[in-house]
C-alpha cells in the first residue's frame, strides 16, 4: 500500500513529512510515555523569514513538532522578528500575531490552523483544528483477549499507534471522519471509519488462514498451524493468566481438551497436582506427562509462573510424541516462556493477595450428643454408661476438633519482569514471590522463582542464548494429615489442652486410641522441606545456508531438596529419650544435550522439512538421611548429631541414569492442501535390562487441507478453514529408576547387632519399554466467518508390554518383581469448540468448551490372573484387598460387599437365614447361595472418570472484563474413607458424625445406620460415593484503566485491577472435603479420599501494571 | 561460502562422535552388593541369611499370628472384624486376607532367603566348612517357616532352592511330605550348626534338635496321625534334656522375670527367640495391643485373655499367674474394672525401656520386643507327652518332666495317672504354661480336639475339620498356580 496516497485524499508533501514525524511522536508519546524534558525556551532573530522557517527552528530548540497544512501557509506573510529565551507560547505567540493563524499544543505537537476563516467548501483535506479529535479504543483477538502491538493507522497516512499490552490505543487530534485501520501478523484487516461521536472504539480481530497463519510449537522445531497434522493443543500464555493460579499445573486445568488435571489436595505447597493426558497408560510408572519448558526436558510445572508464560503447547498424539520416543507415551507439555519484544524495556508488575478458607467443613457431633451416644452404644452392647447424666449436662457443645485446625488463610503471589529487545539482544528477567498460608494450622509455603531468558543475535548467521532459571521453595508444616485425620475422629467431649495446659491423650473410652491431639500433631510435629532448582541452558544456533540451520542446547540442571522433621514428644508426652529427628538431603544432577539441524525447502508446490537430532541425557540422584532419637528437644533436627540413638542403618543411595537417540522427521506438504509427515526415533537408556535398552519409535500422518481446494471456494464465508488429520505410530514409557533390572539388596543390623542383607528388588533380564500404539483422527476448522472455531478428535491407544510390579509369590523374597505384563487401552473422544457469542461493540462474549471422554480399560494384566491386589496406602484396618485392578475394568476398582441397608425387625425371618438379625448392615446376596460371605464382594466402584471438562467464558464490556470458568468430571466413584471411623460403630473410635444419631432402634427402623450392637463389614459399598462435580473454579471480574488515565501518571503504560473467586460453587453429591480429593493416582489408591488436606476457597484481590 | 558450509557441517558431526562417546548406557551398580562383589567372607553370608529373620520377627511384633489361634481359650479379642477368628468361624471374617497374607508372606519370605543362602553356599567358593553352619542355620530356619506354613494352612507347595524360581507353577505338596522335608533340614541342622552361638537369636544344634522334638510330636498327631514319631520325640527331647544347654528359671520370681525385655538374652531358657528392635525397621506393636486403653494403659486392647481361661487357670504360689496375665491395672484398678473386662497378656506388653517398659504405659506405635518361639518347659512337655504316648504309661522321667514345668508353677507334683489322663494333665500344662505363645491353638489341632473343646466355649458354633486350616491367601492362590484353596472356604 502507498502510504502517501489514498484515493482522493491527496496531502501535501509538507504535510505528509509533518505527518511522519508526528507518527513517530504519537507512536514515542502514546506507547513509551518518556516525558524527557525539553528546552521551553525558545530564542529567534531573522528578518523577512518565511513562517515555516521559524517553526523549522522552533522544533528544532523545542523537540515540539508543528502540524499545519501547507495551504494555510499560503495565506501568511513573511516577519521579522527578534526574541530571546521566551517561553514557547510567547514565542508562538508573536510569530502568528499578524498571521491568520492560531495554535492549540496538544502534547508534543503545535497545531496551527486557520484562525476564523471556514474552510472552503469541497475541500476536505484541511486540517481544521474544531474538527480534530480524539479516540481512544480497545483490540480484542476471537477469543476476547486483548491484542498488543496491534497497529493503528489512519488510513491514507502514515499516522498512527501500536495497541498497549492490554490492547489499548488513542490517537489524539485525528481528523473527525478519518477511517482507522488495524493491522496485526495472520489476522484480517480490519477498517474502522471514526465518527464525530466515537470516543471508545472496540475492535475485535479475526485470524487469518493461509502463510501468517498461527506458528505452532512442536518437537524440536515450529510448524504452521495450518501444518500440523498431529493432535496439539495451544494455550496462549494471556489464558494462562486469566484466572490467577499459584502455578502453571493449575492454570492447565479444563483449558485443553484430552488434558485431565487433578488437585488432588489443598496442600499448600500445591505440588499434589495430577495431570493426565488422554487418560492413564501405565499401572506403574509414570503416567505423568514430560514437561518441556524451554527445550529443557523434565521441567516442572509446579514451580512454573504463570506470568512468565508465552505458550504452552500440549501434544497428545502418536504422530507428535513418537519424536519423544520412549519420553513420549504420556503426552508432552510443551512451554514456551516470554522473551524481550519491544526496544523500550517493558516492565510488569503482577500481584495479588488471596484470602483463603476450608471449602467445607464436615458436620460433627457436638459433645453432648456424643456422650449420649457413646453411653447408648455401650449399653446396647451390655457395657456400663461411661458418662453420668450430670457429665453431660455440663459438656455443652465441646471441641470442635476442625474449627480447632483450620484456620484462614492468606496468600500472596508477585511477579515482577523486564523484557525487551535491542541491537539484536533480546532479554527477559522475571522474579516473582509466592507466600501461602495454608487453611490448616501451621502449614506454611514459600516460593521464590527467577527467571532469565538471553538471546544475542550475533551476525545473520549465529546466535546465542541463555535460559536461566533459580526457583527456592520454604515449606514449613506441622503433621498435618495426622492433624486432620484425627481432627475427625477425636472426641468433642475433650479439651485441647488439659488442667495442666498439656495436650490432652487419647483413651478415656472415647476417641481413637492410636491417634493423639490434633492440635498437638500440628503445633508440635516440625516437618519442613526445601527444594532448590538451577536450570542453566545455553544454546546456540547457526544458520548454515538459508535452508539449513542447527541449533544446540546444553541443559545443567541441579535440583536439591532437603527434609528435616522433628517430633518433641509433646503430642503424646513421651520421654526425652524419644525425642527424635530426621535430616534428608538429595541432590540431582542433569545433563542434557540436544542438537538439532533443520532443512527446510520449497520446491514449487513441494515444501520439505527434515529435522535431524541428536540428544543425550545423563542423571546423577544421590541423597542421604539421619535418623536420631534422644535429641535434645530444645535443638530441633538441626541438633541431631547431639542425638543419643541413631538408626544404625543410614539411608545413603546414588542412582545413575543416562540416555542416548537418534531422531529424524519429515514433513511434506503439497500446494498447503496434503501434508505428510514421517518420524522416528531410536532410543536407548541404561535403565533397561541389556540386550533391551534400545528401541525404535516411529509415527506417521496425513493432514488434508479442505478449505484450499477448489470445491469449497463456494462456502468459503460459511466455512472458512477446514483441516482433516490422521495418525498412527507408536510411544514408549521407560520412567522407570535407575538400576530396575537389576537384583537389588538394602541393608540392616539385626537387634543383637549383626548386620543384615535383605532382598530389595529381583532381577528381570527381560525388562524393557513399556509401548503404546495410539491412532488419531481429527478435524479442525472455523465456521461463519471465523466466528467459531473447532477441533474434535478420536483416538485409541494401546499400551502393551507394561511395566508392573507383578505381584510374585512371596516365596521368591520379595511381594513383586518388575515385569513387562499386561495391556491397557485407552479411547476417547477430545473435543473443543469455541466461538464469540456476542459482538456489538462494546460488549462481548467469547465462550469455550472442552470436553474429553475416556474410556481406560485394563485388557490384559499379569496374564496368572484377572484380578491384581496390591497392598497400599489404601489399605486401611478391614479394607485390604478392596482397591485392584481388573482385567475389563477401567484402571482403580473398588471391591467390597454391596451395602442394602439395614435388616428391619420385619424382615427378622429373612435376616436369620443370612445369619443376621435386625439393625444389622443388610448385604446383597450376590451369588444367590443364600449366605454372605467373601464370594459376595464385587466390584462397588471406580476411580476414573469418563468425562472431564471446561467451560470457560471471557466477557468485557468496556473496560471491564470477566472471566467464568466452570470445570468439572463424571462417572467417576470415590471411595471415602473418612467416613468409615465417622459412621461406623468399630472398636478403633466411637464415630463421631451427626449420620450416627440416625443409628437402627427398634424405634428407629427407617434408617440406614446399622444398631449399635449391629454386624457390619467395613469394606463395602456404603463408603462408596458419586464422584461427579462440576465446579465453579473461577470467576474473576477485572477492569482496565482507560489511556487517558495512565498517560497522566507518565509511567504506567497499562494497569489492570481485579478481584477474583475460586472454587466459589461445586455441585457435587460427594460428601467429603473435596471430591477432587485422591490420596494415590492410577493404580495406586486413585479415588480414595482420607485425611487428605482439605481444599480452599479463596477470595482474591490483584493487580497488573506494566511500566 | 561452500567451504564454510562444510566445515560448520564437519564441526557439527565430530560434536556428534564426542558426545555419542560419552553416554554408557551399560549400568554401574556402584556400591551396591552385587553377586559379584558380596558373598565374598563368611561375614557377608552371615549378613545375608540374618537377614532371614526380619520377616518372622516382624511378624510376631503384630497381632497377626496370635489373631490366627484366637480360637483357643487363652485369646479374645473385641475387635469385630476378627470375631469370627476367634468364635471359629473364620466364613465369617469378611477379609481374612487381613490376617492370612501376613502369615503367608513372612514365612515364605524367609523360606526364600534361606533358599537363596544354600543356593549360593552351593556355588561359592570359600571352603565348605566354614559355610556348613550357615547351610545348618539355613535350614533350621526354613524348617521352621515351614512348621508353621503347615500347621497354618496344611498343603502348600514345598520351595527350596531347587525349585523357588517356579513358585508360580510348583503343586502344593501333602502334608505328609512337607514335614519330611522339615525333619530332613531339622536333621541337617542339627549336625551342622555349632553347639553354642555368640548371638542369642542364632540357632545352636540344640535349638534344632528341639525343634525337631516339637515337630515329631506334631506329626504323631492330626491329620498325619504318625504315631510312631511319639518315640522319635521323646527321644529328641531327651537328648535335649540330657545335652544339659538349658535350664528352667527357677529363680524367685522366675518365671515373670522370663517376660522382661532386660532379661531376655540372660535366661537359659529360651531356646529359639525373636528380637525386634524399633530403630532397625523390625519393631513391633503387640506389646500395645495387648493392652487397654483405659486406667492409665494407654493400649489399643486389640486382644487379651478370656476371663474363662483366667479361671481355670490353676493358681499354684500365683508365679505362673502372675507372670502370664496383667491383673492390676497402671492406676492400680483390677482388670474386672477395666472397660473390656478380661485379663490382659503379661508375657507380650514388655516394650521396653523407651516404650514405658513393663510398668509403664506406652508411647510409640512401634517398640522394641521379643517373642519366645521355644523355651525349655516345652522341651520338657514334649518329653512328658511323647514318652507316655511312645510307651503307654507315664514313665518316672516323665513325671519329672512335667512335674518340673508344675512345681516352678508352685504346684503339686502329679503322680499315678492312667495313661489318658496323663496325657490330659500334660495337654491342660501346655495351655498355662504356653498362653500366648501361639501353642494352644496347634495343640487343639494336632490332638484333634477343637471341636469337643471350643465347641462348648462358644455354644452354637459349628465347627468341622475345615476349621482347623486357614483359607489360603487369596492373592497368593491367583498367583500360585499349583496351589489350591482349603476345603470348606
Amino acid at each position: 500500500m502507498n502510504l502517501f496516497t489514498c484515493g482522493k485524499h491527496r496531502l501535501a508533501p509538507q504535510t505528509v513529512k509533518i505527518m511522519k514525524l508526528t507518527v513517530f511522536l504519537l507512536t514515542a508519546a502514546f506507547l513509551q510515555l518518556s516525558a524527557t524534558g525539553r528546552a521551553q525556551k525558545v530564542s529567534y532573530s531573522g528578518k523577512n523569514v518565511s513562517l515555516t522557517t521559524v517553526f523549522s527552528s522552533i522544533e528544532k530548540q523545542t523537540g515540539y513538532v508543528f502540524f499545519y497544512n501547507n495551504k494555510d501557509m499560503k495565506h501568511t506573510h513573511p516577519l521579522s522578528i527578534d526574541i530571546r529565551d521566551v517561553s514557547l507560547q510567547e514565542a508562538l505567540n508573536t510569530c502568528l500575531k499578524d498571521q491568520p493563524l492560531s495554535y492549540v499544543i496538544k502534547g508534543n505537537t503545535i497545531f496551527i490552523r486557520a484562525r476564523d476563516i471556514p474552510a472552503p467548501a469541497g475541500i476536505t483535506e484541511t486540517v481544521v483544528a474544531s474538527n480534530l479529535i480524539n479516540v481512544k479504543g480497545r483490540v480484542t483477538n476471537e477469543q476476547a483477549q486483548p491484542m498488543a502491538d496491534v497497529t493503528v493507522l489512519i488510513k491514507g497516512s502514515n499516522l498512527g499507534t501500536k495497541t498497549d499490552a492490554q490492547g489499548y490505543f488513542s490517537l489524539s487530534n485525528i481528523e473527525a471522519k478519518a477511517t482507522l485501520e488495524f493491522s496485526y501478523i495472520g489476522y484480517m484487516t480490519v477498517t474502522y471509519v471514526v465518527t464525530a461521536g466515537s470516543k471508545d472504539i472496540f475492535i475485535t480481530m479475526q485470524p487469518k488462514a493461509g502463510a501468517l497463519a498461527e506458528i505452532v510449537t512442536i518437537g524440536y522445531g515450529t510448524q504452521k498451524r495450518s501444518d500440523v497434522t498431529g493432535a496439539v493443543s495451544t494455550l496462549k500464555g494471556s489464558e494462562l493468566a486469566s484466572a490467577p493460579t499459584p502455578s502453571a499445573a493449575d492454570a492447565l486445568q479444563g483449558r485443553v481438551s484430552g488434558v485431565m488435571v487433578q488437585k488432588s489436595s489443598g496442600a499448600p505447597s500445591g505440588a499434589d497436582v495430577t495431570i493426565r493426558i488422554r487418560g492413564a497408560n501405565s499401572l506403574t510408572y509414570g503416567n505423568d506427562p514430560l514437561v518441556i519448558i524451554d527445550g529443557i526436558q523434565g521441567g516442572n510445572l509446579s514451580s512454573l509462573n504463570p506470568n512468565d508464560v508465552e505458550s504452552v503447547e500440549v501434544l497428545k498424539d502418536a504422530s507428535s510424541l513418537s519424536i519423544y520416543g520412549s519420553r513420549g507415551a504420556n503426552g508432552v507439555v510443551l512451554v514456551t516462556t516470554k522473551s524481550g519484544k519491544t526496544p523500550k524495556p517493558k516492565v510488569s508488575l503482577s500481584s495479588y493477595v488471596s484470602f483463603d478458607k476450608v471449602r467445607k467443613t464436615l458436620p460433627a457431633l457436638n459433645a453432648q450428643d456424643y456422650a449420649t451416644l457413646v453411653n447408648e452404644a455401650r449399653n446396647e452392647n451390655g457395657l456400663d454408661s461411661l458418662f453420668t447424666k450430670a457429665e453431660i449436662n455440663a459438656l455443652g457443645n465441646g471441641t470442635n476438633w476442625q474449627n480447632e485446625i483450620f484456620k484462614n488463610g492468606l496468600s500472596q503471589n508477585h511477579t515482577l519482569s523486564v523484557g525487551g529487545l535491542n541491537n539484536g539482544i533480546s532479554y527477559f528477567f522475571s522474579g516473582s514471590l509466592l507466600g501461602r498460608d495454608g487453611v490448616v494450622l501451621n502449614t506454611k509455603y514459600n516460593q521464590y522463582n527467577f527467571r532469565s531468558n538471553i538471546k544475542i543475535q550475533a551476525s545473520n548467521s549465529i546466535s546465542f542464548g541463555l535460559n536461566a532459571f533459580y526457583s527456592y521453595d520454604i515449606t514449613k508444616n506441622g503433621d498435618y494429615e495426622s492433624a486432620i485425620a484425627s481432627a475427625l475422629q477425636w472426641s468433642p467431649t475433650k479439651p485441647v489442652y488439659d488442667s495442666n495446659g498439656m495436650y490432652t491423650q487419647p483413651g478415656g473410652g472415647v476417641g481413637p486410641v492410636s491417634l493423639y491431639n490434633p492440635v498437638g500433631y500440628a503445633k508440635e510435629i516440625v516437618n519442613d522441606q526445601n527444594n532448590t532448582a538451577l536450570n542453566l541452558a545455553p544454546n546456540v544456533e547457526f544458520k548454515l545456508t538459508n535452508d539449513l540451520k542447527f541449533n544446540s542446547q546444553f541443559v545443567y540442571r541441579l535440583n536439591t531438596n532437603f527434609a528435616g522433621y522433628f517430633d518433641n514428644q509433646v503430642v503424646n508426652n513421651g520421654p526425652a529419650s524419644n525425642v527424635n529427628g530426621s535430616v534428608t538431603q538429595g541432590r540431582d544432577v542433569y545433563l542434557q544435550n540436544t542438537n538439532v539441524l533443520t532443512y527446510t525447502k520449497k520446491i514449487k508446490d513441494h515444501d520439505f522439512k527434515i529435522t535431524g537430532v541428536y540428544e543425550i541425557f545423563k542423571d546423577q540422584y544421590r541423597g542421604s538421611t539421619i535418623n536420631a532419637s534422644g535429641i535434645p528437644v530444645g535443638l530441633g533436627y538441626n541438633g541431631i548429631a547431639f542425638g543419643t540413638t541413631f538408626t544404625p542403618v543410614p539411608n545413603a543411595s546414588v542412582l545413575n541414569t543416562a540416555m542416548s537417540s537418534f531422531v529424524g522427521r519429515l514433513n511434506y506438504g503439497f500446494k498447503n492442501k496434503y501434508l505428510f509427515s514421517f518420524s522416528d526415533r531410536y532410543d536407548g537408556a541404561s535403565q533397561l535390562a541389556d540386550g533391551h535398552k534400545h528401541e525404535n519409535f516411529s509415527a506417521v500422518s496425513v493432514g488434508w487441507n479442505l478449505t484450499e481446494e477448489n470445491f469449497m471456494q463456494g462456502i468459503r464465508t460459511v466455512v472458512p478453514e477446514l483441516k482433516l488429520r490422521a495418525s498412527y505410530g507408536h510411544v514408549g514409557n521407560a520412567a522407570v529408576p535407575a538400576y530396575s533390572s537389576q537384583l537389588l539388596f538394602y541393608p540392616g543390623v539385626s537387634a543383637n547387632g549383626s548386620p543384615t542383607l535383605n532382598i530389595k528388588q529381583l532381577a528381570n533380564p527381560n525388562l524393557k519399554w513399556e509401548k503404546t500404539a495410539e491412532t488419531n483422527i481429527g478435524v479442525d476448522g472455523k465456521l461463519l466467518n471465523r466466528r467459531v472455531d473447532f477441533s474434535i478428535e478420536y483416538y485409541s491407544k494401546l499400551t502393551n508390554d507394561l511395566l508392573m510390579w507383578q505381584t510374585v509369590p512371596a516365596a521368591l523374597g520379595v511381594s513383586s518383581v518388575l515385569t513387562n505384563v499386561g495391556s491397557v487401552s485407552n479411547k476417547g473422544i477430545d473435543a473443543s469448540i469455541g466461538g464469540t457469542v456476542v459482538s456489538n461493540g462494546k460488549f462481548r462474549w467469547y465462550t469455550n468448551l472442552t470436553i474429553n471422554y475416556n474410556q481406560n480399560k485394563i485388557l490384559q494384566l499379569d496374564g496368572l490372573s484377572d484380578t491384581l491386589y496390591y497392598s497400599s496406602k489404601a489399605d486401611y484396618p478391614g479394607l485390604a484387598g478392596s482397591f485392584v485392578q481388573m482385567k475389563g475394568q477401567p484402571m482403580g476398582t473398588f471391591l467390597g460387599y454391596k451395602f442394602a441397608g439395614v435388616w428391619k425387625q420385619s424382615e427378622v425371618s429373612t435376616a436369620a437365614l443370612y445369619g443376621a438379625k435386625p439393625g444389622d448392615a443388610k448385604y446383597v446376596d450376590v451369588n444367590k447361595d443364600g449366605k454372605i460371605d467373601k464370594n459376595d464382594i464385587v466390584v462397588v466402584g471406580n476411580a476414573q472418570p469418563k468425562y472431564v471438562f471446561g467451560w470457560n467464558n471471557n466477557l468485557s464490556y468496556k473496560q471491564i472484563e470477566i472471566n467464568i470458568f466452570w470445570q468439572g468430571v463424571s462417572g467417576n466413584q470415590i471411595y471415602n474413607q473418612n467416613r468409615i471411623r465417622r459412621e461406623a460403630y468399630t472398636s478403633d473410635a466411637f464415630p463421631t458424625s451427626p449420620v450416627i444419631k440416625d443409628h437402627y432402634t427398634v424405634s428407629n427402623q427407617n434408617t440406614d445406620v446399622p444398631a449399635f450392637s449391629g454386624f457390619e463389614y467395613l469394606n463395602e459399598s456404603r463408603w462408596v460415593e458419586n464422584g461427579s462435580y462440576i465446579r465453579l473454579k473461577n470467576i474473576s471480574v477485572a477492569y482496565n484503566f482507560g489511556n487517558d488515565l495512565l498517560r497522566k501518571t507518565k509511567v504506567i503504560s497499562a494497569a489492570k485491577i481485579y478481584a477474583s473467586a475460586a472454587n466459589l460453587v461445586t455441585v457435587t453429591h460427594y460428601t467429603g472435603f473435596d471430591p477432587e480429593a485422591s490420596v494415590g493416582k492410577d493404580a495406586t489408591a486413585a479415588g480414595v479420599d482420607r485425611s487428605l488436606y482439605p481444599s480452599q476457597k479463596s477470595f482474591l484481590i490483584g493487580l497488573n501494571v506494566t511500566f | 561460502m561452500r567451504t564454510t558450509k562444510f566445515i560448520h557441517i564437519a564441526i557439527i558431526f565430530s560434536c556428534f562422535c564426542l558426545l555419542s562417546s560419552c553416554v554408557k548406557l551399560k549400568e554401574d551398580l556402584t556400591g551396591q552388593p552385587t553377586t559379584d562383589k558380596f558373598f565374598k567372607t563368611t561375614a557377608d553370608f552371615n549378613s545375608f541369611i540374618t537377614g532371614a529373620y526380619s520377616p518372622i520377627i516382624t511378624l510376631f511384633g503384630t497381632d497377626y499370628p496370635y489373631v490366627a489361634g484366637a480360637g483357643a481359650e487363652d485369646v479374645h479379642t473385641n475387635v469385630v472384624r476378627w470375631k469370627g477368628f476367634e468364635q471359629v468361624n473364620i466364613n465369617s471374617v469378611s477379609n481374612p486376607n487381613e490376617i492370612t497374607d501376613q502369615l503367608w508372606n513372612a514365612h515364605y519370605s524367609s523360606i526364600s532367603i534361606c533358599n537363596n543362602t544354600l543356593q549360593v553356599i552351593s556355588t561359592s567358593a570359600l571352603p565348605l566348612k566354614e559355610l556348613t553352619p550357615f547351610a545348618g542355620e539355613a535350614k533350621f530356619l526354613r524348617a521352621l517357616n515351614y512348621f508353621y506354613l503347615v500347621r497354618w494352612f496344611g498343603q502348600i507347595p514345598i520351595l527350596t532352592e531347587a525349585n523357588q524360581q517356579n513358585a508360580g507353577t510348583e503343586p502344593q505338596s501333602s502334608v505328609a511330605d512337607i514335614y519330611k522335608s522339615i525333619v530332613a533340614d531339622l536333621q541337617f541342622a542339627e549336625n551342622n550348626l555349632p553347639d553354642t552361638q555368640a548371638d542369642k537369636s542364632k540357632p545352636t544344634k540344640w535349638t534344632a534338635k528341639a525343634l525337631l522334638a516339637k515337630v515329631y510330636l506334631a506329626m504323631a498327631g492330626f491329620p498325619l496321625n504318625q504315631t510312631s514319631n511319639y518315640a522319635l520325640a521323646r527321644d529328641k527331647a531327651s537328648e535335649v534334656i540330657s545335652g544339659a544347654a538349658y535350664t528352667l528359671n527357677t529363680e524367685p520370681n522366675g518365671f515373670f522375670n522370663l517376660w522382661l525385655l532386660s532379661k531376655q538374652q540372660t535366661n537359659n531358657e529360651f531356646i529359639f527367640t525373636l528380637h525386634a528392635d524399633r530403630f532397625n525397621g523390625t519393631g513391633g506393636w503387640v506389646n500395645r495391643a495387648v493392652r487397654p486403653w483405659d486406667h492409665g494403659e494407654q493400649g489399643w486392647g486389640d486382644w487379651e485373655s478370656d476371663k474363662r481361661f483366667l479361671a481355670e487357670f490353676p493358681a499354684g504360689d500365683n508365679s505362673r499367674v502372675n507372670g502370664t496375665f496383667y491383673l492390676t491395672m497402671i492406676d492400680g484398678t483390677s482388670w474386672q474394672n477395666t472397660d473390656y473386662a478380661q485379663p490382659y497378656v503379661g508375657k507380650l506388653r514388655d516394650g521396653g525401656t523407651i516404650t514405658g517398659g513393663y510398668a509403664g504405659p506406652p508411647i510409640g506405635n512401634t517398640a522394641d520386643g521379643f517373642y519366645c518361639l521355644l523355651r525349655y518347659s516345652d522341651v520338657l512337655l514334649i518329653y512328658a507327652e511323647a514318652a507316655n504316648q511312645a510307651e503307654g504309661t507315664p514313665s518316672a522321667n516323665a513325671y519329672n518332666a512335667i512335674n518340673a514345668v508344675r512345681a516352678r508353677a508352685g504346684l503339686q507334683p502329679l503322680s499315678g495317672l492312667s495313661q489318658a489322663a496323663f496325657d490330659k494333665a500334660v495337654l491342660d500344662e501346655r495351655n498355662w504354661e504356653f498362653a500366648f505363645e501361639c501353642n494352644r491353638w496347634f495343640d487343639l489341632c494336632r490332638k484333634h480336639i477343637l471341636s469337643s473343646t471350643m465347641g462348648s466355649w462358644y455354644p452354637g458354633s459349628t465347627i468341622d475339620d475345615h476349621n482347623y486350616l486357614l483359607p489360603k491367601p487369596t492373592d497368593q492362590l491367583a498367583i500360585m498356580k499349583g496351589v489350591q484353596q482349603n476345603t470348606g472356604y
